[in-house]
């Protein structure tokens, strides 16, 4: 065995003398050769296998571009990405309203306070990948906030007489819960302890808030609005 | 003199560093959903700073910001979490890299990638995968570049004694 550091020898910081010596051993000693292709060969296979993990580039992008450019800048409406610790406690406000039977990852991709509902439904739209209805409640004394989604979920936060209210959408199917059955307009909802939930166009809403009444009366509108689209 | 970039350069500067990014926080322990996650709040904090970035390393100042958010993460959870020396291990002396012949499956040298120590692990993901000079790796590290070299050492001699068993080839080249 020779006493070559050939990972000196490859990344230049050998002394010249020990190059020197390195360089006469690999044309005289074969083994010096195996070890250095050796080397070689390792840091090649290493490489490769951590670029067969898949990345997801356009993710990544749209993660990119929403930070540089956020979509209401056109209109000057206030937006705002929130830090991820912000994102989070919102999602996990949304979770245990919901419920882990209806989203079970807590972790909303993207946060972004908005007051536009066009704005709003354009942003969850991209994040949920899927078409998200601008809801603005109106006739109601709402205020939208913002709005969080993340692949198959979204949901918009509007202050309603002073309190919280989600207004969710996911296309994974609802949970069971217990509850009534209600019809109005040609819709069904489910009144349920958790908020009242209704289905429209393979979109499973859920509206959850402190207030029962107000409740009703945000599914109402939303669920008008979100069929005339 | 190196003048800071302009703000409108951020997109298209960093735009080619995301899969670096996304890759070196996986190899920081994050699942798939957490290093997205890690790299968004890493190009915030970079989209903040950016118009103080020196214009030097792109690279390995997006990493030691990256490095920076997993590290804050990881306390949250929990208190002591640390990326840094597992212990006071360094680099080996004798060379070992005699009748080798690498034909590991991918997924194989990933998963004992994985078990490596922090450090280590990003030694090698930065130095060769990422194929960072010394000096980028040290500055994304925040460690002297000797410091780098003797981890990329030390990484790659536990990395091989790991894969050795299975290559069916190495059996006694690892005295």
């Amino acid at each position: 065995m020779n006493k070559i550091n050939w990972q000196e020898y490859e990344d230049g910081s050998m002394t010249p003398e020990m190059r020197k010596t390195a360089d006469e051993l690999l044309k005289t000693d074969p083994k010096a050769q195996e070890e250095l292709d050796g080397l070689r060969s390792f840091r090649k296979s290493i490489r490769k296998a951590c670029l067969t993990e898949p990345v997801p580039e356009h993710k990544l992008r749209k993660i990119l571009r929403s930070i540089v450019s956020p979509t209401g800048s056109k209109s000057g409406s206030r937006r705002l990405l929130l830090p991820l610790g912000a994102a989070a406690a919102m999602a996990a406000v949304a979770w245990f309203a919901f419920g882990p039977s209806i989203t079970t990852d807590p972790n909303v991709e993207r946060t972004l306070m908005v007051s536009n509902s066009t704005e709003a439904a354009a942003f969850a739209a991209e994040g949920a990948g899927f078409a998200v209805p601008p809801i603005t409640l109106a006739g109601l004394n709402a205020t939208l906030t913002g709005t969080h989604c993340k692949d198959g979920f979204a949901c918009f936060d509007f202050l309603v007489d002073g309190a919280l209210y989600h207004v969710t959408m996911q296309t994974s199917p609802a949970s069971t819960d217990p509850g009534t059955m209600k019809r109005h307009e040609g819709q069904d909802f489910l009144i349920c302890p958790k908020g009242v939930r209704w289905e429209d166009d393979s979109v499973n809403f859920m509206v959850m808030g402190p207030d029962e009444e107000t409740r009703w009366k945000i599914a109402e509108a939303a669920a008008r609005e979100a069929s005339i689209v | 003199m190196i003048f800071g970039p302009k703000k409108g350069d951020f997109e298209s500067s960093v735009k080619k560093e995301l899969p670096v990014l996304y890759r070196v926080a996986r190899r920081m322990g994050c699942n798939q959903d957490e290093a997205e996650d890690t790299v968004q709040s890493a190009l915030i904090k970079a989209y903040q700073a950016w118009e103080r970035f020196d214009g030097r390393h792109l690279r390995s100042w997006l990493i030691r910001i990256l490095r920076n958010e997993r590290l804050m993460q990881l306390r949250s959870e929990k208190p002591h979490s640390s990326l840094d020396e597992p212990g006071a291990v360094e680099a080996a002396e004798e060379p070992f890299w005699e009748e080798v012949s690498w034909r590991m499956e991918a997924d194989r040298i990933l998963d004992e990638l994985e078990n490596l120590p922090e450090v280590y692990k990003m030694a090698i993901q930065l130095c060769d995968v990422e194929q960072l000079t010394y000096e980028e790796a040290a500055t994304a590290m925040d460690v002297p570049i000797g410091t780098v070299r003797s981890r990329l050492f030390r990484a790659r001699a536990m990395l091989r004694k790991r894969l050795a068993p299975v290559s069916g080839q190495l059996e006694g080249a690892l005295s």
